[in-house]
């Protein structure tokens, strides 16, 4: 199993009024080919501004940085714009979490069909091999993500649409390209219980018949569970763990991860009273440079200031925390 | 029975326009969305009653319909007995102050121009609760009592995190000494590592005070942890409603049932393939059976001539379906 | 920040430079008619011998002064009026603004026209017409914005507390819209002098002998063959003067918009 994406040393600094912020630090991982990663973090975790920045999809104060970053075997770091775009959106797509943005109002949902189809017209010649090809496609693709009037959904405007079903019109619309990489952020945030639950459904098969590698961006461990074959848990800009997903979950090593984890089993137990995680996260002008967690975790120790690395555990299983030294 | 009732629903119903003039004469259609369809409920004195289920299905509405932030078209609203449903604003706000709200989005809920301990203040001296001299000691006094300490007084609301300014909402609220407190999604926009610390909250300042909630939520086991009854709500329709472990150990309508097959942690449960693709489509205005009718997987014919009324299953447990009701009655 | 450099030298001017000349502006001189510019006379002398640019600066105060004081009004009235009608809705808002629509569908010199016509001249008749003319535009923007202001959940949050009307619409909906309605307000004070100019220079404003810069680009108007710096020179007050105010208003508006974009970070 190859690695379709290779991040090292990612760091996304952001200059604001005040002065400049490191909102992503020290960031590395892989991406499998065929596999999906989740990307476990809260907001201000840094997770959604990760992908943003391997996507470039960032505004003009944010700038970024990395030691190596290499798709399907290349060093994208250091191509220019107009190359990048060849690959953005036809072999790295991005699912956003409010489905309603990613359209134009103005279009109907066939149109959007028809203007990815074009993009991809060298990769995918047969999209266009005669006059309804790609019409043909959409409408298996939006079959296949649970819409079965397809067809009639083509002619629709999106806001015609509920909000389900307008987020799996989009992920038919990013499976029309065959990307390879497909980064989803919090896809269902916004949806409901059983629209989450067919749409979490969906995307179990979809790696398995489209070949694609997923980054899946959550919060929600129980998500998390479902659907990820390998998970990174983020906070405050870096990675405190990566490894297997059922690893992870079920023998958390980071105080973060264990904390989340906690949290989302002891809702689901019904005990009497939820243990909590003390305090918030920290400001992100008055870090320091040792572990960022240290104020909230109940295991700080002496040495816990200074910067954590990462540290193996096992082959593909690392934790940043002091607790776990290698021997 | 009904004296036992803190707040009682009677047929309450909450409709919102959608086509006027020209527009709602031509189209032939309604020219009304009901959000809130001929509710009846009853939350007694000192409970925490939850409210769930989907966007869309009128849970947000009923919440701001008891506090009166929106005005239904008919049924009535007993608050201790009384019907506050037509009450005109001027007798209606000495009440107000009974009645009081968390939202979802703490930032949002918070004028950007006033400090936190002016948003404090401004209850107090509304309602003369203090003497004007005891505002500022009685504004850290709360603020200790939702767990924060005195110095963000002089914080404006963008300075504070989420769960912090969701803490200050909380104190808010508490500030007027109110009987009951609509808490709509209020932990919904918070991470989940600060969620545990609201819910607590929550819970502690509860059974201090013996407050009486109702907690709208659309995740079942933040409704489960917190909640002693809970009704669900679909599509502005009450569907089901029970005591909460009773509801979770055999939830009767089909609706509940496959709201709690999503978050079975094994995934197993029944197949419920068949809600794909029914998306809720409140423009299509076909309210004349039951509105569960289209997804549903025990339908009948006649669940589509009119949608069930709400029957006893149980101790507290009722359900509007045909289905499961006739089983009950033939036993 | 240019507009705030510009319209603070116009106020410097005309507050305390005005106080300093030597001339009065209405002191005649025979012996000095129409004089060109130089260093006795700034910018030259009238018809009758007054020092021009005393007369401007002059001119100017009282220009400003009709220009704020309409606009004051307009600003008060029309965003009441706007928010009221927002806020309480209904028949009242049909209404009301309906009727704000009205008056905003007159080309505005021709009301103001109307409205001095109306009231007979006269300084205070001007500023009426002012107010008259930019009251709509205030009472709609007060109007759209207390719409959304409205459904914010920090105005339902003060209903809940039981916060009565009045106070609500002071305390939690002026200050959330009182920004763009100061940005219009300076704008509207540029406009104001060029009514005020209009007006006066068609002598159904400001009377003279009292300068206005109206009154003084009618006089120069008069004799422009031969000496064109009075009409010149009064023109370009009224340039600098709308320069400054609409560059201030602009500098507003930017100073509004960062402070939200930060607080979203």
């Amino acid at each position: 199993m190859s690695n379709l994406l290779e991040v090292r040393g990612l760091q996304t600094t952001f200059q604001l009024r005040g002065g400049a912020i490191k909102v992503v630090e020290g960031v590395d991982f892989d991406v499998r080919s065929g596999e999906v990663l989740g990307l476990i973090g809260e907001s201000g975790s840094g997770k959604t501004v990760t992908c943003m920045s391997i996507l470039r999809l960032l505004p003009e104060h944010a700038s970024v940085k990395a030691d190596h970053l290499v798709f399907e075997g290349r060093e994208i770091a250091t191509l220019d714009e107009s190359e990048f775009r060849g690959l953005r959106g036809r072999r790295m797509a991005m699912i956003f979490q409010d489905p309603v943005g990613s359209f134009n109002p103005v279009k109907t949902i066939g149109w959007h069909f028809r203007h990815v189809s074009r993009r991809v017209s060298d990769s995918r010649p047969e999209l266009f091999r005669d006059r309804g090809a790609w019409k043909r496609e959409a409408a298996a693709l939006l079959r296949r993500v649970g819409i079965p009037h397809g067809k009639d959904i083509l002619g629709s405007y999106p806001h015609q649409l509920s909000g389900g079903m307008l987020q799996r019109a989009l992920v038919a619309l990013v499976l029309q390209m065959r990307p390879a990489l497909i980064v989803a952020d919090e896809p269902t945030t916004n949806l409901d219980n059983i629209v989450e639950h067919q749409i979490v459904e969906l995307f179990r098969g979809l790696k398995d018949e489209f070949q694609s590698s997923f980054i899946f961006i959550t919060h929600d461990m129980s998500i998390a569970a479902k659907l990820c074959d390998r998970i990174a848990v983020m906070y405050a800009g870096q990675i405190v763990e990566v490894g297997r997903a059922e690893d992870v979950l079920n023998d958390p090593k980071h105080p973060y991860s264990q904390g989340l984890v906690r949290t989302a089993t002891e809702l689901a137990a019904r005990v009497e009273r939820l243990q909590e995680i003390p305090g918030e996260l920290p400001n992100w002008r008055s870090m320091t440079g040792g572990c960022r967690f240290k104020p909230r975790c109940p295991h700080g120790r002496a040495g816990c200031e200074s910067p954590q690395p990462m540290r193996r555990l096992t082959q593909g299983r690392e934790v940043r925390c002091l607790q776990h030294e290698a021997s | 029975m009904s004296t036992d009732f803190l707040i009682e629903l009677r047929n309450l119903t909450v409709r919102f326009r959608t086509r006027r003039g020209l527009d709602a004469a031509l189209s032939g259609k309604s020219p009304y969305i009901t959000a809130v369809d001929d509710v009846s409920l009853g939350i007694p004195r000192g409970e925490i009653y939850g409210l769930v289920g989907e966007s869309g299905s009128g849970k947000t509405t009923l919440g701001k319909a008891i506090l009166r932030l929106v005005d239904p078209a008919s049924g009535e609203i007993l608050f201790r007995g009384r019907d506050i449903a037509q009450l005109p604003e001027r007798r209606l706000r000495p009440l107000r102050r009974q009645l009081q709200t968390v939202f979802q989005d703490p930032l949002s809920s918070f004028n950007p121009r006033h400090r936190v301990g002016e948003a404090l203040a401004t209850p107090l001296k509304l309602h003369r609760i203090v003497p004007a001299s005891a505002i500022p000691q009685k504004v850290d006094e709360i603020l200790l009592r939702v767990g924060l300490s005195p110095v963000f007084r002089d914080r404006f609301p963008h300075e504070l995190s989420g769960g912090q300014l969701q803490r200050v909402a909380i104190g808010r609220a508490l500030t007027m000494d109110p009987e009951f407190i609509v808490a709509d999604e209020a932990v919904s926009k918070l991470d989940v590592s600060v969620r545990a610390q609201i819910l607590n909250l929550f819970k502690d300042i509860q059974s201090a005070s013996g407050l009486t909630m109702l907690f709208i939520t659309h995740d079942l086991h933040v409704a489960r942890y917190l909640c002693t009854t809970i009704g669900v709500m679909y599509f502005g329709k009450l569907v089901e409603f029970g005591p909460t472990e009773e509801l979770f150990r055999s939830p009767r309508h089909p609706y509940t049932e496959a709201l709690l097959s999503t978050i079975d942690s094994g995934g197993s449960g029944k197949d419920w393939r068949g809600l794909a693709g029914e998306a809720y489509n409140p423009s299509a205005d076909d309210r004349v059976g039951c509105r569960f009718y289209k997804r549903c997987p025990i339908r009948k014919d006649r669940c589509a001539g009119s949608h069930p009324p709400l029957a006893a299953v149980g101790r507290g447990h009722h359900v509007a379906c045909y289905e499961r009701t006739a089983v009950c009655k033939a036993a | 920040m240019t507009g705030l450099a510009i319209t603070g030298i116009l106020l410097f001017a005309i507050l305390v430079v005005a106080h300093l000349m030597p001339y009065s502006p209405t002191e005649m001189s025979f012996t000095a008619v129409l004089k060109p510019p130089s260093w006795e006379h700034i910018f030259g002398t009238d018809s009758f011998g007054r020092d021009v640019f005393t007369r401007v600066l002059y001119g100017a105060r009282i220009s400003l002064l009709i220009s704020v004081c309409g606009v004051a009004l307009a600003m008060s009235i029309g965003t009441a009026i706007g928010m009221t009608a927002a806020y309480f809705g209904r028949l009242y808002d049909l209404v009301a603004m309906r009727f704000m629509d009205l008056l905003f569908s007159f080309p505005s010199f021709v009301l103001a026209l109307f409205l001095m016509v109306i009231l007979g001249f006269g300084v205070v008749n001007v500023m009426f017409a002012i107010a008259l003319v930019y009251m709509p535009l205030f009472a709609r923007l007060a109007h759209n914005m207390t719409l959304v202001v409205r459904e914010e959940p920090y105005v339902q949050a003060a209903r809940a507390t039981g916060q009565p009307s009045i106070r609500l619409l002071l305390r939690e909906i002026l200050p959330n819209i009182a920004a763009p309605l100061m940005v219009q307000a300076s704008i509207g004070v540029a406009f104001g002098i060029i009514i005020e100019a209009g007006l006066s220079f068609l002598g159904l404003g400001v009377q003279p002998p009292t300068p206005s810069l109206g009154v003084i680009m009618a006089d120069g108007q008069e004799y422009f063959r031969r000496a064109p710096w009075v009409l010149t020179m009064s023109g370009l007050a009224v340039c600098f003067a709308l320069l400054g105010l609409n560059l201030l208003g602009d500098g507003l508006r930017d100073l509004v918009d960062p402070r939200l974009r930060q607080r979203a970070e």
